[in-house]
């Protein structure tokens, strides 16, 4: 661009933002080379993933059917973030079935684990607000969006929009849990990553359930490529253990 | 030439540990103790580590940790537990500062006066041991930092913590203090404040500003604890019998009776001579006032301070209870002598090495209980494994309301 048109166009912007606002005109800045991550600690999917893991600073939204594994692919991704020296961590239950057991076999330290139990899934979202707004929580699991669906629709995704918002701000990575039948489109749109877990089939050894074999698909991925699909192998047998851990 | 060798012994959380031994059940819950104008005179590690610090007012200290037992500090068992303090460790050296409760600075140069700097090194050591176990003897877990300065000694100390030793070569003293957190530093609230929102959290930031902004900003108490980060404290250890004092006497040409404006005339004075103390970072341990009644009766009194101080807050405090000791008979007052006696050095503002605003643990602990407020106690649990090899799943863990002290462990 010549100089004197690019002058032109600097008077133009100028004159813009003095009028609306520093921030209504803007030049597209470049994305940052490295993005914070947490591992989910699969590493077929962390590669698939292409930064590493699931976004700190963002929402994460794991879709799947009950037994999929959406709990154990989000505990398994705190108990990484507890790789951090003091980092916090903590689990929005609103079903309240929120297992400390299975969770401390997945790796987590209870002594660093919120547990929240609200009375409904309001509380739950203005709770999640504070919590993410303090940014002291390195990753936070919000179990129960089927519950969101009772909630005013408004007032949910009104929620929602500032979560997005004020999560950018934080190191904390947010990770909804839904069920295939309670999706909403106001989270579809403000995660920045969507899985879909399917299971395939029950490990057996004998008469004994000793795990399961999945697939975890990337249905949305704004930092990095959508559409992999890769195989989620969890073994369990007294204690937890994902393929690879 | 000798080297200077300072050491810096400090007992952490005497007073509460004085205060739960006279009164066991107190171990069941963090606690505060407030000293006669309602201000935190010491509080235990939870609630210290909740964010209650010396000074502070008991609401301020209450929101800190709403849990913590806020109990006026019974002064005769912990100035008695000081004394035992103190009385331990005269015999190791003929020159002691005390530095507030359970604090004290040692001049150990005379400990090793010369040889071989590992032969020193190793003498000083033992030294150092033998000093904290003599403490140690009393029940509680002194901690003790050496090193060429005042101020690097004490910061030693604070870091070594708990029946620890930590010796500095002097050379590596600005190496040392470099990585250390700014609210070592004696300043004011404000200052350190200041100091935060600036981005300088470190004593190697602060050295490395221009001397002349930090004059500009700060004053010359910031300038003075700049050279003090930069390892630049000549101050030596001064014994309580050295101690200076300033005094300034005011006239009145008709006999005063009038209380407030008494008041006024000592506080106006006072302020007066506390400016140049502050700017050197020193404060007063004892208030005196000297008073000649009309009828020439001269009544002295005097205030000691739990913690020296060089703050307007305190000191008129102190003249108002002292004005209120004194019998006046209907006499008014035709002189009064002010005498700021016990000048030492001034203590850190903060117990605790780490800023609480710094530490998630506690930030969220200040969060959820105000949240607990609104959304009830229930909603913020915290886990536990009750019996993990039960055979019923729900047998296994337990849930209890997140304490609002909880700090994971590992975070200090």
């Amino acid at each position: 661009m010549s100089s004197d048109r690019q002058r032109k166009l600097d008077a133009v912007v100028a004159r813009l933002q003095l009028q609306y606002g520093p921030r209504a005109i803007q030049k597209a800045a470049p994305a940052p080379e490295s993005i914070a991550y947490l591992s989910t600690t699969f590493p077929d999917l962390d590669t698939a993933l292409g930064i590493g893991g699931l976004p700190r600073g963002r929402i994460t939204e794991i879709v799947g059917p009950a037994t999929s594994g959406k709990v154990t692919l989000a505990a398994k991704t705190l108990s990484a973030a507890h790789a951090e020296r003091d980092a916090l961590v903590a689990w929005l239950d609103l079903p309240r079935t929120c297992d400390p057991d299975y969770l401390h076999r997945c790796g987590l330290d209870l002594d660093r684990l919120l547990v929240v139990r609200p009375r409904d899934a309001t509380d739950a979202l203005a709770i999640t607000l504070h919590l993410v707004e303090s940014n002291t929580l390195a990753a936070l699991v919000f179990d129960g969006t089927a519950q969101m669906a009772q909630a005013d629709p408004a007032s949910v995704a009104g929620s929602l929009e500032r979560l997005a918002t004020l999560v950018t701000q934080t190191h904390t990575a947010v990770i909804f849990l839904t069920e295939p039948h309670a999706t909403s489109q106001t989270l579809a749109h403000m995660a920045t990553v969507r899985l879909a877990l399917h299971r395939e089939q029950w490990l057996m050894r004998g008469n004994d359930v000793r795990g399961y074999a999945g697939q975890v698909e990337i249905l949305k991925h704004k930092l990095g490529r959508a559409g992999a699909v890769v195989p989620l192998r969890i073994l369990f047998n007294g204690t937890v253990r994902g393929a690879g851990l | 030439m000798v080297e200077r060798q300072i050491a810096y012994l400090w007992v952490p959380y005497l007073g509460a540990h004085v205060a739960c031994r006279a009164e066991p059940k107190l171990v069941d819950r963090p606690l505060a103790l407030l000293d006669e104008h309602g201000r935190v005179l010491a509080a235990d590690p939870v609630a210290a580590r909740a964010g209650v610090a010396p000074g502070l007012t008991e609401r301020q200290a209450g929101a800190h940790c709403p849990d913590a037992a806020l109990l006026p500090a019974a002064r005769f068992p912990i100035w008695e537990a000081q004394e035992q303090f103190l009385a331990r460790i005269k015999g190791y050296t003929d020159r002691w500062q005390p530095d507030g409760l359970g604090r004290v600075y040692l001049d150990a140069t005379a400990v090793a006066p010369s040889g071989r700097p590992a032969a020193v090194e190793r003498e000083l050591l033992r030294w150092c041991q033998a000093v904290t176990a003599v403490v140690r003897v009393l029940g509680w877990q002194p901690a003790l930092g050496a090193t060429g300065s005042k101020f690097g000694a004490s910061v030693a100390g604070q870091v070594a913590w708990q029946n620890a030793v930590l010796l500095l070569v002097p050379a590596a003293q600005r190496d040392f203090l470099a990585g250390q957190p700014t609210t070592t530093l004696p300043l004011d609230a404000d200052a350190l404040t200041q100091l935060r929102h600036l981005g300088i959290r470190t004593l190697g930031q602060y050295a490395r500003l221009p001397a002349t902004g930090v004059l500009a900003r700060f004053g010359p108490a910031g300038r003075t604890a700049q050279r003090w980060a930069q390892g630049l404290d000549d101050r030596s250890v001064l014994p309580p019998w050295e101690s200076a004092e300033v005094a300034s006497r005011i006239e009145f040409e008709t006999p005063l009776a009038d209380r407030d404006r008494l008041l006024a005339a000592l506080i106006r004075r006072a302020d007066r001579l506390l400016v140049p103390l502050r700017d050197r970072l020193q404060a007063l341990a004892r208030l005196l006032l000297t008073i000649t009644r009309a009828d020439d009766r001269v009544i002295p009194v005097s205030h000691t301070f739990p913690v020296p101080t060089a703050a307007a807050e305190p000191v008129r405090l102190a003249l108002v209870s002292l004005l209120e000791r004194v019998t006046w008979d209907g006499q008014g007052a035709v002189e009064i002598t002010l005498t700021l006696a016990g000048i030492t050095d001034a203590p850190a503002q903060q117990l605790t090495l780490f800023d609480p605003q710094d530490d998630d643990g506690a930030r969220l602990s200040a969060l959820l209980a105000r949240l607990a407020a609104r959304f009830g106690a229930d909603a913020f649990r915290l886990a536990s494994l009750s019996d993990p090899d039960h055979l019923l799943l729900e047998r296994r863990a337990a849930f209890q309301p997140w304490p609002p002290w909880h700090r994971p462990p590992g975070q200090v």
